[in-house]
This record gives structure tokens, C-alpha cells and sequence, in this order.
């Protein structure tokens, strides 16, 4: 143990010892492991601020109760600005002790408002001006973090002492339990298939970022073996220097996240924001992240060192290294592919946790045969090649020696690109499954102003505004309620000129006395003209009155109806009488002008909860589409910052292999090479195995997404134009970062550089 | 006299080249033996064999009459730490380390305490006349500086045998010079016996005998300095 310890101890020395050149080398591991930990931490702290959000919406989830004394009236209200949803409520008190909603200091008083920090800021600046007018309210406080669900919400809640207690919603306190959402088993297989696919490659940068400068540290090594370290010392010196480098970089990642964290609530990434409470490792990915991270920093340390024995003569020759193996890298790829082909249509059966751990392991493997066989295929490859211009033979000769390095360089963007390639095949496949109904956006020269339990008043009033603020021309009034079919089964029923009947849908022919049907697509079926049914007097009652179906009633399946229902002019009404309170005005609106809508919304935001706006045939998306959109967005984000992670490492381990390599590069340049030969040489040392990369990826990548495509039971699709777009992305990527290795190319290469080696 | 270190009818081929064919090499207790010849005629080969660094393909070679080729990886590095000293042309200073810490280290990596290693490690550093850059590191020395703090740390553990291949190669005739008698000084006072790979007569001329090495055979010529 003492020998150990000391051995350990003297491979730190070493790595410290050595002046500037070391510290660089230190420096350029640690923040390579760096920015993996601190991707990893900021993915271990998903658990945390997934609970977290449970938990808010849990503390803001009302609990109701009729006649309650002391119950607070809450009536809920949603408005749009610009695109962007903003939710909140109007409340009033029936008692001082009624309940505070999470996140207020107080109620608010008649004509007071609470406001989330995103939504004063945001009528605060120049872009919420417009917005202004809709919030007239007395702001007397902001909604604290127990009231949002995260810190870009836009929200309010407003003192209102007119609300209607009998559609408001009598709230007797906050703290119910949130409406549990099952989870469809494709999108399951989607965040299993995105965690491997996003957090393999972190850990692939982790490991090659300990293989940094590995050429310098194996002659290192060899000095210690000519004075007489034996080959098990010399390994646990080795991995004394691999442990310092990943603990630096645990350091380094750890402040890295610990900084970024600080104005994590300032960032917004593709709509998703989260508190800085939140944003908390969770312990046991934590514990696992910091015994994981020098365990693999010295295994991959160890395990490199198996192939290049550390040799007494590594000092005064540097032999060819001995040919790589192929057998037992391909092992993990047969292994991983087994794994997957055994859950062949798995997601239809019980996809249990052994079915998910089985699917986990066989993507790991199969992403994890990327790095250990691309060092093989760019030695078999390189091997073959022959002499060119002297570009091309610098480079060809420089990869025939040695070609780990550069492997290792593009293993990662290679498993990046594979995963990526999963993802997204698995993502189309739960698109197709899931999101069958993702909410359609409807008519954006319309816009649906709807009034709520109005009265004749409120009817009259909103019909006055919309006359001054757009003019009669601009406005169709349609009036509308419920056919009931059975017990919670309706229809809706319009009524209305033809033209107002037309914003509803298509009809290429329309004049007073028609009717027209359009059946909800997979919904009930539609009663047949003629039948006698029940017309509700208000859309929320279940009495009615008893009416017969026009039997001239024409059924329309024309594809872009926005409303489904029956549509009657005046005529086809007969003897049926709608209540003018249940009104829908539709307003005309210049599609390319959004402010015309937001001028609408505020001329009738007096009104407030009264009246709520919509384009027509604007479909919410169902809970599961929701899901999905909050999975894709999520996995979309962890994508990005993947990408982020791939481009930082190898920009680090390019810039690393310029430092260890400036030497020859110097004596090269001061022997009359051409800086531009240098620079191509360079390009092709990383363009040649990138090349090779992508082609690893795509095939590994395009092999995988065909088997997670078909534990769905569905056809293994690939979408080309993705994998493409994907392939193209990575290698501009690697020869970006080649190109910006140049700089660093000049100063070894400069006339100073030769002097100084 | 029986000999400390004894090679016989060395064969070693890198690949399709034979390097070594039949060389062989007696060494006595505390003499200096020169290993002569053209370049690529195997004399470091032979040095490699006769130091365990290299095994030969056939032929033995003896250390106090145990065979190195049957030794253990880890028996062959205790020798090379314990009875073995080494000074190359360069690139044999750890360049991360001192080098006082570099002469130490043999003695550290057989568990002596540091404070007590780097004592013995400064006074063959004054010995070698190179204490004034025992706290610097070897990139920051002059080439005949390092070699004298390599040859410190070879005698520093009183190994039996030095082992010394173009220990000159690097260095200007006067520093070459001084080297040279700094390292044969030292070892006779030692006892310990040196195999100098050299092709520089002028280096050779510090030897008791040379051994000529030529197209992997080895020719013995004894004569009294």
C-alpha cells in the first residue's frame, strides 16, 4: 500500500514537474475532463430539476371545494403575445383568511397584479410595449419561485372583485397532487436512446482527454524503466499522473458548472429555463460522476499502456509500434447488436426494466465499437496509402507511424454523429407513434374572439370594441353551442353568415338555409341529417332543447377544415334558438402584421376573463404530443450541448497535438518547409481519419437506428436528408477546428520556435 | 578471475535483420571494457543484451552466474535499479524532475527515504563537480552538465556495472573529455565495471581492453594501458 501510495505520488510529481510544459499539459486535460463533468453534472441534476418541476406544479395545483366560506374565486385566463403564451389568473377573496396562491406575499387587491420577473421585464422593455395596455393592473409584487415552474415563465395573477362565482373555481388551498401523464413506451425507448446517445460521447472525450500527450509521457516512462521501475510501477505511476489529470479536470468541471450554474436562470435554451435551486447534481450521479471519472482516466490510461509497454529503450529509439488487433474490438459491436436484434419488437410486449437495461447496454457497446475500432480501420487504412505531394506524404508518413492520436481526435465526433443518427431515427419513429396529433396551427388571418359566460352586456360591449378598433367590415359574428350525442359525448353547433361560416371551412358553395357537417376526424360519429337531438341552451348544460338535423345538412371532408361540427346559416336553424351571449367574433387580420392581433387582445383585455382569443382551427396538442414536444426539446438541448462539448475537446486535443509535435514541426519549417505545406499537412492528418470517422458513424449509427427502429415494430426508416445534414455538420466542424489550430501551427513554426526547441 | 558478466554466441534479428551473429562478451570486476565499431555493426545491440534491456533470439547472458534471458520483467528491473548503472548519448533524465530529484530516484524507487536519497544524490552531484545545478531541471542545463548528473545517477545506487553507450556522443572534446574522467574515476573507485560503447578512439583510449563489434560478431583485443 505504501508502495503504491508513493508510486502514485511520484506520477503526480511527474506530472507537475515539468514546468510551463506540463502545467499546458495539465491545463489542456483538465479542461478537457472539464467540460465533460460539467456536462455530466448539468445531466445529473435532470433528476432534480424534473422533481423540482413536480414539485411546483404540485404546490400550485388548487384544491377546490363548493360553499366553502372562505374560499378564494380563481378564474384562470390565458393571452398570447407575439406567439408566446401568457398564463395567469384573476382572483378574488371571499374571506381575509382565503387562500394565497404559492409564490404572493399577499392577494391582490381589485385592480392589483402580481407578476412573474420574465413578464415584468418583459413589459418593462422596448418588445413589451405593445403588451402594456393588456395589464392596466396596479403591479404590486412579483410571483416568487414557489408560484412559477420555471424562471422564464410569464405569469400573473390579478385581484379582480367581478368574477362570476358560478364559473369561477372555489380554491380552499394550493397543494394537490399534478395530473399524472402515462408515459407512452417509445418515448420511454426515446430518453433512454438520448441519454446514451448524448452522455456516451462525454464520457469517449473524458477518456481520450487522459490520453493527451501520451507520446512525451511513454518516453517519461521509459527513463523510469531504464533506472529500474518495473513494468507494474511504471502502470501505477502512469496512472498517478492519469489520476491528477482527472482530478484537475473534476475540479476544473466542477467550478466550470459551478460559475455557468450562477446565471443559469438568465439562459434560455430552445424555450426550456430552470432555476439555479433546481439546477442540483443529484447525489447518486454525483458520487457515481466523481469515482467514475479517475477510474476511467486511469483504466484508459492502463489499458493504453498494455498496447505500448513502457520499454527501457522507449528513450533512445521510437520503434514502430506493433500492428493493432481487430478480434476483440469487434467484440462490443457483436455484443451490443446482439443485445438490440433480441428486442426485436419489444416496445409491443412488456418493455420491462430488464428489456430497458438490455437496450442500454446493447446501444452502449455498440456506440462504445466506434473508438476501439477506428484506431484499426485508420491504421489498416493509412497503411495502404501512398506518396503524393509533400503535403499529403508529411501527413500519409506522419499517420503510417502513428495514427492513434488522430483517431482518437475524430473517435468522439464519430460517436457523436452515431448517436445523433439513433436519435433521431427513434425520434421520427415516436413522431409517427405519439405525436399523431401535435396541435395544428390554424387560420392566421382570423382570429377568434370568443366570449366566456357573457351576458347581453358583455356581448354588446365586446361587439363595440372590436367595431371601433377594426371597423364592422373586418368582423364575422358566429354563435354557437352543443349538440349532445350521449352522456359527455357532444358536438358543436355554429351559426352564422356564410362567410363567418367559412372561417370554420371550406365551403366552395354556400347561401341562407344550408348546412354543412364536418366529422371530427377519428372522433364519434356524427348523427345523420334528419335525426332528432338534444341542442343545449349554454355550451356547458346538459338540457336542451329538442332538434331536428336538417336533412338538407351536406357533409364536407374537405382537408383543411379548421372546426368540426354542424354549420348552419340563419335559415337552417328553423325554430332553434341559440343565446346571443355565446358568441364568437371572428376578426380579419393581416396574417403579416402580428400587431393587428395584439392590438385586438388589447382592446379587449378590459374585459379580461371574459373573453379569450384564438386563431381558427387552432388545435391544442394532446398531452402526449406534449411530452413529446418537451422530450424533443430537451434531448434537442442536450444535442446542442454536445455539440458544444465535441467542439471544445477537439479543439483541446488538436491544439495538443500541434504542442507535442512543434519540434519536427520547427526543424520543418526552419529546413524551408512551407508554412501552407505544414498547414495542409496538418488538415489532411485530421481530414484523412475524419473521413473514416464519418463513415464509422453513419454505418454503426445507421445500423443501430434500424434495430431501436425496430424494437417499435415498424419499419427500419432512415432519414437520409438527417444523416446528411448531420455528417456534413461534423466534418465542418473538424476542419473548423483544424483551422483554428493555425495560429498555434504559426508559433511553433515561427523562426522563434525552432530556437526555442 | 571469473567474470561478473558474461555474453556467449549472442544471436538478435529486428525483423528480417540480424543485428547480432554470435557476439559475445566477458566482463571482470571493476575494469573498463571499450565496445568498438562502424555504425549499424550492433555494439548497442550487444549493450542492450549484456544489460537485460534487450533478450537475445539465442545465447545466454550471465550476471554472476545467473542467466538474464530466465529472469522475470521485475527481477530485471531490480538489477538494472540495484546493480546497473546507465548513461546514454541523452534523453535518459526524467525531464520533469530535477536534477538532484533525477539522481535520487534510483535510490527513492528502491525505498529510500527522500531526505536520506537526495543527501547521497548531492554529493555525487559535487562529486561530478555539478552541484550548482542540482535544483535545475536537465532542459535547463548545458549538455555536458547533464550528462555528468547521468552519470551521477548511474554510480549513485554503487552499482557493479555501468553501462555507458556514446556516454561522449553529444558533448564538445573538452566536455567530453571531462566526462569521460569523471565516469572512469568514479568507477574505479567504486569498483564498478564499465561497458563503453563508443567509436571514438580518443574515448576508447579510458578503457583497460576494446572489444570490436563488427557485422554482429565480436573480435576481443586485450592489451595493457
Amino acid at each position: 500500500m505504501k508502495s503504491w501510495t508513493s508510486d502514485l505520488l511520484l506520477g503526480v510529481r511527474l506530472a507537475l514537474g515539468g514546468g510551463r510544459t506540463s502545467w499546458a499539459r495539465l491545463a489542456l486535460t483538465a479542461v478537457g475532463i472539464g467540460i465533460g463533468v460539467a456536462l455530466l453534472l448539468t445531466a445529473s441534476s435532470v433528476p432534480t430539476i424534473l422533481s423540482a418541476r413536480d414539485r411546483h406544479q404540485a404546490e400550485n395545483q388548487p384544491i377546490t371545494g363548493e360553499n366553502t366560506p372562505r374560499a378564494l374565486l380563481e378564474t384562470p385566463w390565458v393571452t398570447e403575445y407575439r406567439g408566446t403564451p401568457i398564463s395567469g389568473s384573476f382572483v378574488e377573496a371571499t374571506s381575509p383568511t382565503s387562500p394565497v396562491p404559492p409564490g404572493l406575499t399577499r392577494l391582490p387587491g381589485d385592480g392589483e397584479i402580481f407578476l412573474s420577473p420574465a413578464l415584468a421585464a418583459l413589459l418593462a422593455s422596448p418588445e413589451g410595449a405593445l403588451l402594456r395596455d393588456r395589464f392596466p393592473q396596479q403591479v404590486v409584487g412579483k410571483i416568487t419561485e414557489p408560484g412559477l415552474m420555471a424562471p422564464n415563465d410569464l405569469r400573473f395573477v390579478a385581484g379582480d372583485s367581478s368574477l362570476d362565482p358560478s364559473s369561477a373555481t372555489s380554491v380552499t388551498g394550493y397543494g394537490g397532487q399534478p395530473d399524472e401523464i402515462a408515459q407512452d413506451p417509445v418515448l420511454t425507448l426515446l430518453i433512454m436512446v438520448g441519454m446514451v446517445a448524448l452522455l456516451f460521447p462525454v464520457l469517449v472525450f473524458v477518456g481520450v482527454s487522459t490520453r493527451l500527450a501520451a507520446a512525451q509521457r511513454d518516453r517519461r516512462l521509459s527513463a523510469l524503466r531504464l533506472v529500474g521501475a518495473g513494468a507494474h510501477r511504471v502502470r501505477r505511476i502512469a496512472a498517478g499522473e492519469s489520476l491528477l489529470g482527472a482530478l484537475a479536470g473534476l475540479a476544473t468541471g466542477t467550478a466550470l458548472f459551478l460559475v455557468a450554474r450562477r446565471f443559469v436562470e438568465h439562459v434560455e435554451l430552445l424555450g426550456l429555463s430552470v432555476f439555479v435551486g433546481d439546477l442540483t447534481p443529484a447525489v447518486a450521479p454525483t458520487v457515481l460522476l466523481v469515482v467514475l471519472v479517475p477510474v476511467l482516466a486511469v483504466a484508459t490510461s492502463l489499458i493504453a499502456m498494455r498496447r505500448t509497454v513502457i520499454e527501457p529503450l522507449g528513450v533512445v529509439r521510437q520503434t514502430k509500434p506493433t500492428r493493432r488487433v481487430l478480434w476483440w474490438r469487434v467484440i462490443p459491436l457483436i455484443l451490443g447488436v446482439t443485445a438490440l436484434v433480441t428486442q426485436d419488437g419489444a416496445l409491443y410486449g412488456s418493455f420491462g426494466t430488464t428489456a430497458q437495461v438490455i437496450v442500454v447496454a446493447g446501444l452502449t457497446l455498440t456506440l462504445l465499437s466506434i473508438p476501439l475500432l477506428l484506431p484499426w480501420l485508420v491504421e489498416r487504412a493509412v497503411s495502404r496509402l501512398n506518396v503524393g505531394p509533400p503535403s499529403w506524404q508529411l501527413a500519409i508518413r506522419r499517420l503510417q507511424l502513428e495514427s492513434g492520436t488522430a483517431a482518437r481526435v475524430v473517435a468522439g465526433v464519430a460517436v457523436v454523429l452515431a448517436g445523433a443518427i439513433a436519435l433521431q431515427s427513434i425520434m421520427l419513429s415516436a413522431q409517427s407513434r405519439v405525436a399523431q396529433s401535435p396541435g395544428t396551427a390554424g387560420d392566421r388571418s382570423h382570429l377568434a374572439v370568443h366570449l366566456n359566460n357573457g351576458t347581453p352586456d358583455t356581448a354588446a360591449t365586446l361587439l363595440g370594441i372590436l367595431d371601433r378598433t377594426v371597423g364592422k367590415d373586418n368582423l364575422l359574428t358566429l354563435r354557437s353551442t352543443s349538440i349532445v350525442v350521449a352522456k359527455n359525448q357532444f358536438h358543436s353547433l355554429y351559426t352564422g353568415t356564410c362567410d363567418a361560416l367559412r372561417t370554420l371551412g371550406e365551403l366552395p358553395s354556400c347561401q341562407d338555409g344550408d348546412a354543412f357537417q364536418i366529422p371530427e376526424q377519428g372522433g364519434s360519429p356524427f348523427p345523420a341529417a334528419g335525426t332528432e337531438v338534444t341542442v343545449t341552451t349554454t355550451p356547458q348544460s346538459l338540457e336542451g332543447t329538442t332538434w331536428t338535423i336538417p336533412r338538407n345538412t351536406i357533409v364536407r371532408h374537405a382537408e383543411h377544415n379548421y372546426s368540426s361540427g354542424l354549420l348552419l346559416t340563419p335559415q337552417a336553424l328553423g325554430t332553434l334558438e341559440i343565446a346571443p351571449t355565446s358568441i364568437t367574433v371572428v376578426v380579419t387580420v393581416d396574417p403579416s402584421n402580428q400587431d393587428t392581433a395584439e392590438q385586438v387582445r388589447n382592446a379587449t383585455a378590459p374585459l379580461t376573463w371574459r373573453t379569450h382569443t384564438s386563431y381558427e382551427g387552432d388545435l391544442p396538442p394532446t398531452n402526449q404530443a406534449k411530452q413529446f414536444a418537451s422530450i424533443r426539446k430537451a434531448l434537442l438541448a442536450g444535442s446542442l450541448l454536445t455539440l458544444v462539448l465535441a467542439s471544445a475537446s477537439l479543439l483541446v486535443l488538436a491544439l495538443e497535438q500541434v504542442r507535442e509535435r512543434r519540434r519536427p514541426l520547427a526543424v520543418l519549417a526552419a529546413t524551408g518547409v512551407p508554412k501552407s505545406t505544414l498547414a495542409t499537412s496538418l488538415l489532411l492528418q485530421n481530414a484523412l481519419p475524419l473521413l473514416l470517422a464519418l463513415a464509422t458513424g453513419v454505418a454503426v449509427g445507421g445500423e443501430t437506428a434500424s434495430l431501436l427502429v425496430r424494437i417499435t415494430a415498424e419499419p427500419p426508416t432512415l432519414d437520409w436528408a438527417g444523416i446528411a445534414i448531420m455528417t456534413t455538420a461534423a466534418a465542418l466542424l473538424t476542419l473548423a477546428v483544424t483551422a483554428l489550430t493555425l495560429p498555434s501551427l504559426n508559433r511553433a513554426t515561427a523562426a522563434t520556435g525552432l530556437r526555442a526547441e | 578471475m571469473t567474470a561478473i558478466l558474461e555474453a556467449v554466441d549472442l544471436h538478435k534479428s529486428f525483423g528480417p535483420t540480424p543485428a547480432l551473429d554470435g557476439a559475445g562478451l566477458s566482463l571482470h570486476a571493476g575494469e573498463v571494457v571499450a565496445v568498438m565499431g562502424p555504425s549499424g555493426s550492433g555494439k548497442s545491440t550487444l549493450l542492450h543484451c549484456l544489460a537485460g534491456i534487450l533478450t537475445p533470439d539465442t545465447g545466454t547472458v550471465r550476471y554472476r552466474d545467473a542467466l538474464l534471458s530466465s529472469m522475470s520483467d521485475t527481477r530485471r528491473s531490480d538489477l538494472r535499479r540495484t546493480d546497473f548503472g546507465f548513461v546514454f548519448q541523452f534523453g535518459q533524465l526524467v525531464p520533469e524532475l530535477s536534477c538532484l530529484e533525477n539522481v535520487a530516484l534510483p535510490l527513492r524507487l528502491g525505498g529510500v527515504k527522500r531526505r536520506a536519497a537526495e543527501a547521497r544524490a548531492r554529493e555525487w552531484l559535487e562529486r561530478l563537480e555539478v552541484a550548482d545545478v542540482a535544483a535545475k531541471r536537465p532542459g535547463e542545463t548545458s549538455g555536458g552538465q547533464g550528462q555528468r548528473v547521468a552519470v551521477a545517477r548511474a554510480l549513485v545506487t554503487g552499482p557493479r556495472v555501468v553501462f555507458a553507450d556514446e556516454p561522449t556522443g553529444a558533448l564538445d572534446s573538452l566536455n567530453g573529455e571531462r566526462v569521460m574522467q569523471l565516469l572512469v574515476t568514479a568507477a574505479r573507485d567504486t569498483n564498478a565495471a564499465v561497458v563503453l560503447v563508443t567509436h571514438e578512439p580518443r574515448v576508447a583510449a579510458y578503457s583497460d581492453r576494446e572489444v570490436v563489434v563488427r557485422d554482429g560478431r565480436s573480435r576481443e583485443t586485450e592489451f595493457a594501458r
